[in-house]
């Protein structure tokens, strides 16, 4: 997110892309600091966050392989670096941006708020675009 | 409304002429009544085991059944998302309000509704018929419903299959906003 | 003894005859005294002659005398032996009787066992010749009723083949419905756009409607063939049905009719050593027949040899009462001659006399 309301058209947008319950999600690599492997270490960190419950899952979904991503600040200092534990992603690569669709008004109010901000269908599966820095953490 | 002059010196006119013209009379009366009457075009469905409608007016397509990707963070009557020809939308399931028995929700077939404003699907488990109905025959509800289906309607009306419930997509935009 | 003193007496008669002859006849002295001489010797040698006989016949009557007794002493003995002898060839005589009833009793049984056996022996025949075509007609039974399985079968498969074709016709059938009801859902939708579209739209709302009324006489039509079809499955349904049931039948037929053919066997193996069995017995009857026929021959003999030896016995005790006669006639003769010998007791001459009389009594 470089100048407001610009759309580089020459930079590609590369996801981390990855399921959590059913749901499939992607996340823009540029917000992202690292990703490890989640051992179960740190249980009472207080900047380790769980992304079932940070998105208000009714019952938390089983992990597979859980992964530990380092959330970059957004340079506005509103936000800290925080790290978030996703399941394992199935792919890091390119999409195309123009495929995306704005999240449907009716849902838009409840979504936006958890940092899904639009959703980018392709082949059977809607891939769910998560803003890490602008997730409701306080969940 | 002119009579059809066939041959002016003849008598009176003959038998072929006055059914012609009698049936042109009814023809334009009948067209006049017909504008008169306001229809209402009606989308009937089924739901829940009951048959409800729409107003034809709020209902921007019928959609088949197909897959809804399921988005997390949602109350229970909001299933999720649905991919209608590279768009987006979101579904109510309406039978959450309505009651009964509730069939797969992978084979209901979707209004999509768009009215004032609010555009989303809404799940219906089959579309019965588009009709017209006239103005007249919409009465308020009378039936026993539940409340929660109360709620949402407008008003009812008979057709020769039975009695329709009809639901007022506006009302239900209300109850499902934030 | 009398006889030698009526001998003297004679011989003196005869001699005073003489002597009285001679006195009156002969005057003469030289006659008179060869008379006397002539008398003289014969009273000598009559005197002589007594003494003589008395002396040598004496003892042989006395030696007939014992003899005499000794004979009758013997023939009493015989005759009591003999008596034995009859009693016990009449006990002989009683018992071969009874063994002779008894074997007869023995041999008309034997000859009804030997009867029934053969009877036996004949209704096991008649029996085994039954079984035999028993199971001949049970196989050609089975092989009808192969026959009529292999047919029920043919035809069930054509059944079956037709009943797949109408559901592949159920698959087309789907195929159609699916497009009338996409069909009817396109008309739908026209309906809504040209509500929407206005006066312009109400052509096009024609349009729709003819669309939605071909898609509901689609739906119609195929909904006709699908019951066509459902009725065609149902035959087809109850066919195989009543075929598998056929089919049970048949295999419960042929079951049984393996199982009576291995029940006629078994029966027709009891019914071989039954008849065996039968034979046996006749056999068995037969030699019993042969030996007790045998026995009663011997039976036979042994009676023809008692009655051979009553007969001697009887003849025995005749002689024996003839013997016992003349005995006492003997004893009487001697009796007369010499008077004080003992005569024999009577009671031997009566035990001989019965035993003649009795043997006679036992051998009638």
């Amino acid at each position: 997110m470089s100048a407001p309301g610009a759309v580089d058209q020459q930079r590609p947008l590369t996801l981390l892309h990855f399921f959590l319950g059913g749901a499939a999600f992607g996340v823009d690599i540029e917000q992202l600091a690292a990703i490890g492997v989640y051992r179960g270490e740190g249980e009472e960190d207080d900047d380790l966050y769980w992304l079932h419950r940070a998105l208000g899952y009714e019952t938390p979904p089983p992990y597979r392989a859980p992964r530990i991503l380092s959330i970059k600040d957004n340079g506005a200092s509103e936000l800290k670096p925080y790290r978030l534990i996703i399941e394992a992603p199935e792919d890091v690569r390119d999409f195309d941006w123009r495929q995306i669709r704005p999240v449907p008004p009716l849902l838009a109010p409840r979504l936006n708020a958890r940092g899904l901000w639009g959703v980018l269908p392709l082949a059977g599966t809607m891939i769910l675009l998560l803003d890490c820095q602008r997730l409701n953490l306080s969940m | 409304m002119g009579k059809i002059e066939m041959n002016p010196a003849a008598g009176p006119p003959p038998r072929s002429e006055a059914i012609l013209n009698e049936i042109k009379r009814r023809d334009e009366r009948h067209r006049i009544i017909e504008v008169d009457e306001e229809r209402l075009k009606m989308v009937i469905f089924r739901a829940g085991g009951r048959r409800y409608a729409f107003y034809g007016r709020d209902i921007r397509e019928i959609l088949t059944p197909r897959e809804i990707a399921w988005t997390p963070g949602l109350p229970e009557y909001l299933p999720g998302l649905i991919n209608v020809r590279g768009d987006i939308e979101s579904v109510i399931d309406i039978r959450f309000f309505l009651g009964g028995e509730r069939a797969d929700a992978a084979q209901c077939y979707i209004a999509l509704a768009d009215c004032n404003g609010f555009r989303s699907g809404v799940l219906v488990e089959e579309v019965e018929d588009v009709v017209d109905i006239p103005l007249s025959a919409v009465q308020p509800a009378l039936s026993t419903l539940p409340e929660a289906v109360r709620e949402l309607v407008a008003g009812e009306f008979e057709d020769p299959q039975g009695l329709v419930v009809l639901l007022d997509l506006t009302r239900l935009a209300a109850k499902v906003a934030v | 003894m009398k006889l030698l003193t009526r001998f003297a007496l004679f011989n003196a008669l005869t001699i005073a005859l003489v002597v009285a002859v001679t006195v009156v006849m002969t005057v003469d002295q030289v006659t008179g005294r060869v008379l006397l001489s002539a008398l003289l010797v014969a009273v000598i040698f009559t005197a002589a002659a007594t003494l003589l006989a008395r002396r040598l016949v004496l003892p042989t009557i006395e030696n007939f005398c014992a003899i005499t007794k000794d004979i009758h002493q013997r023939a009493g003995s015989i005759a009591s032996a003999i008596q034995q002898q009859s009693g016990q060839a009449s006990r002989l005589s009683s018992s071969v009787v009874e063994i002779s009833s008894t074997m007869e009793e023995f041999s008309s049984t034997a000859s009804q066992i030997a009867q029934h056996s053969q009877g036996v022996v004949t209704r096991a025949d008649q029996t085994l010749e039954d079984t035999k075509r028993g199971a001949a007609e049970v196989e050609n039974l089975t092989f009808k009723i192969n026959d009529i399985s292999s047919n029920i079968e043919a035809n069930l498969n054509e059944i079956i083949a037709l009943g797949k074709k109408s559901k592949e016709i159920n698959k087309i059938m789907e195929i159609i419905n699916n497009i009338a009801n996409q069909t009817k859902l396109i008309a739908f939708n026209a309906a809504l756009e040209a509500a929407s579209a206005g006066e312009a739209g109400k052509r096009f709302g024609v349009v729709a409607v003819e669309i939605r009324r071909l898609a509901d006489s689609v739906v119609e039509s195929t909904a006709e063939i699908e019951a066509r079809i459902t009725e065609i499955q149902d035959a087809v349904n109850r066919l195989v049905m009543s075929s598998e049931k056929s089919s049970q039948l048949i295999q419960e037929g042929q079951e049984y009719a393996s199982h009576t053919v291995v029940m006629l066997i078994e029966s027709v193996d009891g019914v071989e050593e039954t008849a065996d069995s039968a034979r046996q017995i006749s056999l068995s009857t037969q030699q019993q027949q042969v030996a007790s026929s045998q026995v009663v021959l011997a039976l036979k003999d042994i009676k023809e040899g008692v009655q051979v030896s009553t007969n001697a016995i009887q003849e025995a005790n005749r002689i024996i009462g003839e013997l016992n006669t003349l005995s006492t006639r003997l004893q009487a003769q001697s009796q007369a001659v010499r008077p004080d010998q003992n005569p024999l007791p009577l009671d031997q001459d009566e035990a001989a006399a019965p035993a003649a009389a009795g043997g006679e009594q036992h051998w009638t």
